[in-house]
């Protein structure tokens, strides 16, 4: 027998309306659930970390039996589809990227927009896959002005989108 | 060839007093800042975001889009943010007259001339600026920050320049653009 | 008309399509000599009567007529009076069984047709490429025309650059614009301390900018390149780069030599110096190897000038690393990551390193906008303006805005041996009404059967008043004289049968003339109809008494080959 479908959300989160969220799933503080994202739970919950941001059009499914734990900070850009199996923190899922199903995504990986990984590969830590033929990188440089700026990307949504959007409450 | 005709029910596209068809199916956020120039199609499942203003008073307008634009399926319309002096924010986008924007595009560019048309399946990066007079092939990548100049073809991904567009390719898709918004016509039978 | 994505000579095509030849990529002419390319008045009038002549006593053999044909319409149109002749012939010679003879003497129209009778696609090409010489009265191409460089621009940050920096800056933007080392992306300038210009009492910490890839991540403080401000970056990387060991070497190299031309050369040397640097530099590789053939080498040059010399021996103060010693740590690489790719090393021709680390950004090349003329006349087709940014012409003499458009209306699937309709629509561009007469190619391969329904009709005048109305507009009662499918606004739509005689791509060519009525200017007269037609020159319109030519008859004829796609061999069921 099924049980109904449990959503929980942080007092300090922001998930819009009209949106479509199935099964259980858990919202950590600060993340944001744009309108029109689809984050399905179908098999095991799907939890959220805090500060993600899932804009319109994205896709998250959890079709295991296991739970799917999103880490903090991680991007999910528009149209971008996450069937994967583990993913970290402050991963970035650009533009119509898919992570496919079985994929694991350590921390600060970046999928770059259209690409996609293959089904359960590992990416290490800093991976970026770019271009045409899916290239995989890794890359150097200083995080801290990313997290800096991903932080006030949040307090924006935070403060914009309940001006005009209805925020969802815990069921 | 001709361009098919399109027959749309008229009870899913609601038309403007300036002759914009907008489909009840497609996801407005912040309507109040959203311009759209006249004779623009907005089709189903198209997303414009124009609840992503800017912050600060004033500048209310988030997206405006010129005259006989033509926003396919399920294209995405959202403004670019970035950091600008330590203050997060979105800003706003322009598109210019006779744009084309084909099924599944998202778009986060800052501006967009007139005369342009975009494939299908592209992904325009935040604050890309597609210049007059210029195409986007199906499924191209234009990354962040690019410039696409007028009379050029792009593709791939990331966009590259592929061909030049012709002198005359202002009146070509002026006359596309037309003859299109001419041919979107509501069935008769409903 | 509209098909842009098939371009020219790009195998068969298998959407329909409309295409349109030009003249001199027409399979029964010759390419143009030289001379035909230089204004016409050089042209000699006596070798064309000549050739006339010639012509009567001879068989009609398609390559020499056309030729010909050209020679005669070229002396025809920079006379002065070429208007008026057109207007005589048109007078004179108006046959009712010939449908095709307007302003056109009737040889030079069948000599055009002569020239392009085949369903052969080489040299045709979609409408919305080619151009049209309002003075030739011709279809112009862009073989048959000049391109000429307008202005220089960074496709990047649009910015002008002016002619006399281009090559110093070796056709590169010397402002902000790179492209990056790894995915040839542009890059884009960083501030590692996101609050930058925030306060503008903080000065910026040393190296806080950096070059960073969207795409790929390269990050440009992997090789250590940080910039103090974030504007002017190529040149804050000149001086890095006139210090790099490469670089000296050259300089010291064309120093080396430079002294000795310089004692050499002769100040009434003919030849263009950029043409002389090439040479030196050109040569430098033989320098550098053997002291004995370089002279030899060289000495074609120096005996020229009639001093025999000898260089002296250079000797490099970089040595190249060893090639095994290369080869070893290429043999060692385990991860292709840590091996440049060969469009990377390619990007870097002088260098070609094999490390990632010692890739470089580069500076994005500069575009350049162009102008086009006519090979024939000389007048000027396409200008745009100068500015980088902007989109206008000054002028802008497309085929599009003055021939007849035709588009495909309505097509059938096609079946061999049996007839297939379709509706071909004419769209006058013209604000003058015109007369279009539409003939079928015998020289076509395969021959299909075509029967044109109404081989003569009229297209009315474009009205742009007519595009604010709602609907198509169809003629004024009483004016639709001719046996057409559909006549509305400015374009007028006609009914042909097909029946395919092969399977495979039906392909037809039809030959199309049109007239038109144009305004002939004078000094006092009223502005000219067209825009575009003020770009022919006051001359010939001062000869013209205004009296009796205030209307003169024109008419230009083209071949088109129209393609309905596939005929399938039997009925598909």
């Amino acid at each position: 027998m099924m049980t109904r479908p449990r959503l929980t959300i942080s007092n300090k989160a922001l998930v819009c309306q009209d949106n479509d969220l199935r099964g259980n799933i858990t919202v950590g503080a600060r993340t944001v659930l744009h309108p029109q994202c689809k984050v399905w739970a179908t098999g095991g919950s799907i939890i959220f970390g805090s500060g993600n941001i899932v804009e319109e059009n994205a896709v998250i499914i959890n079709r295991g039996p296991d739970a799917l734990i999103i880490g903090d900070n991680n991007v999910f850009e528009v149209g971008s589809v996450m069937e994967g199996a583990k993913i970290g923190n402050r991963n970035t899922l650009e533009v119509r990227s898919h992570v496919k199903s079985g994929t694991w995504l350590g921390d600060d990986c970046v999928i770059g927009a259209v690409c996609s990984t293959n089904e359960g590969e590992v990416l290490e830590d800093r991976t970026v896959i770019y271009g045409t033929n899916n290239e995989r990188r890794t890359y150097a440089g200083n995080r801290a002005s990313n997290i800096t700026i991903h932080t006030r990307h949040l307090e924006y949504l935070m403060q914009t989108l309940p001006k005009f959007n209805h925020a969802r409450s815990s069921s | 060839m001709d361009l098919p005709i399109i027959k749309y029910s008229k009870s899913e596209y609601i038309e403007t007093d300036t002759g914009n068809k907008v489909s009840r199916k497609s996801v407005i956020c912040g309507s109040q800042n959203i311009i759209l120039g006249g004779k623009t199609i907005l089709q189903t499942g198209s997303v414009i975001r124009g609840d992503l203003r800017r912050t600060g008073p004033g500048q209310a307008v988030v997206v405006s889009v010129g005259r006989y634009c033509f926003l396919s399926q399920g294209c995405v319309i959202r403004p670019p943010c970035k950091t600008y002096k330590g203050a997060f924010s979105y800003y706003p986008m322009k598109i210019g007259d006779h744009v084309t924007i084909g099924e599944g595009s998202i778009v986060q560019a800052a501006s967009i001339g007139s005369f342009v048309s975009i494939g299908k399946n592209c992904v325009i990066g935040k604050f890309a600026i597609i210049k007059e007079c210029s195409r986007i092939e199906d499924n191209t990548v234009i990354p962040a920050n690019a410039v696409v100049p007028s009379f050029t073809i792009y593709s791939g991904s990331p966009g590259r320049l592929v061909d030049e567009l012709p002198e005359s390719i202002q009146e070509i898709f002026e006359a596309r653009t037309k003859d299109r918004y001419a041919k979107f016509v509501p069935s008769t039978d409903v | 008309m509209l098909a842009l994505n098939a371009p020219p000579g790009q195998g068969p095509a298998q959407q329909p399509f409309v295409h349109y030849r030009c003249l001199c990529c027409s399979p029964g002419t010759k390419p143009k000599s030289s001379t035909s390319s230089e204004p016409a008045e050089t042209t000699p009038h006596e070798t064309t009567k000549d050739k006339d002549q010639q012509q009567r006593e001879e068989g009609r053999e398609e390559e020499e007529e056309e030729e010909e044909g050209k020679k005669e319409k070229d002396v025809q149109q920079d006379s002065s009076t070429a208007l008026i002749s057109i207007t005589k012939t048109s007078e004179a010679s108006h046959p009712t069984d010939e449908p095709t003879t307007g302003g056109l003497p009737r040889k030079v129209m069948e000599e055009i047709f002569a020239s392009g009778n085949t369903s052969d696609l080489h040299g045709s090409q979609p409408l919305s490429r080619l151009y049209f010489c309002d003075s030739c009265d011709e279809i112009r191409c862009s073989k048959c025309s000049q391109d000429e460089i307008v202005c220089y621009f960074c496709p990047n940050c649009l910015f002008d650059v002016p002619t006399a920096s281009v090559k110093l800056e070796k056709h590169k933007c010397s402002r902000n614009c790179f492209e990056c080392p790894i995915c040839q992306n542009t890059l884009s300038v960083v501030s590692e301390d996101p609050d930058a210009g925030q306060f503008a009492a903080v000065p910026p910490a040393y190296g806080q900018f950096y070059l960073l890839c969207h795409i790929c991540h390269w990050n440009s403080q992997s090789i250590n390149m940080t910039f103090e401000k974030p504007t002017g970056l190529a040149a804050q990387l000149q001086k890095a780069d006139e210090t790099s060991p490469d670089i000296m070497e050259f300089g010291r190299l064309k120093d080396h030599l430079e002294k000795h031309f310089r004692n050499s050369a002769k100040p009434s040397s003919s030849l263009h110096s950029s043409l002389l640097s090439s040479i030196q530099t050109g040569s430098l590789r033989y320098v550098s190897s053997t002291a004995s053939s370089t002279s030899s080498n060289i000495g074609g040059l120096s005996h020229r000038r009639g001093g025999g010399d000898d260089f002296a021996h250079y000797t490099p103060a970089v040595q190249v690393m060893d090639d095994t010693e290369n080869l070893d740590t290429l043999m060692s690489v385990i991860n292709l990551n840590q091996i440049t790719t060969m469009k990377q090393r390619l990007r870097e021709l002088h260098k070609q390193p094999y490390s990632p680390e010692r890739l470089q950004p580069k500076r994005i090349h500069l575009r350049i906008k162009k102008s086009r003329r006519c090979r024939t006349c000389g007048h000027i087709l396409v200008n745009p303006e100068q500015k980088a940014q902007s989109i206008r012409f000054k002028i802008k003499l497309i085929a599009l805005n003055q021939i007849p458009n035709i588009t495909i209306a309505n097509v059938q699937p096609m079946i061999v041996q049996t007839l297939s309709r379709v509706i071909l629509r004419f769209t006058n561009p013209r604000h003058e009404e015109v007369q279009v007469s539409v003939r079928y190619g015998d020289g076509a391969q395969p021959h299909h059967g075509v029967h044109i329904h109404s081989p003569t009709f009229s297209i009315l005048p474009y009205n742009e008043v007519w595009e604010y109305e709602v609907g198509t507009i169809a003629a004024a009662p009483g004016s639709v004289q001719e046996n057409v499918y559909e006549k509305t606004a400015n374009s007028t739509s006609i009914v042909l049968d097909i029946t395919p005689v092969a399977a495979g791509e039906v392909k037809i060519p039809l030959f199309v003339s049109f007239t038109f009525k144009t305004k002939v200017r004078s000094e006092t007269g009223s502005p000219s109809l067209t825009s575009t037609q003020l770009v022919v020159s006051g001359a010939s319109a001062k000869d013209i008494p205004a009296s009796d030519a205030d209307f003169v008859e024109k008419t230009v004829a083209f071949w088109t080959i129209i393609g309905f796609g596939d005929a399938l061999p039997t009925l598909a069921t």
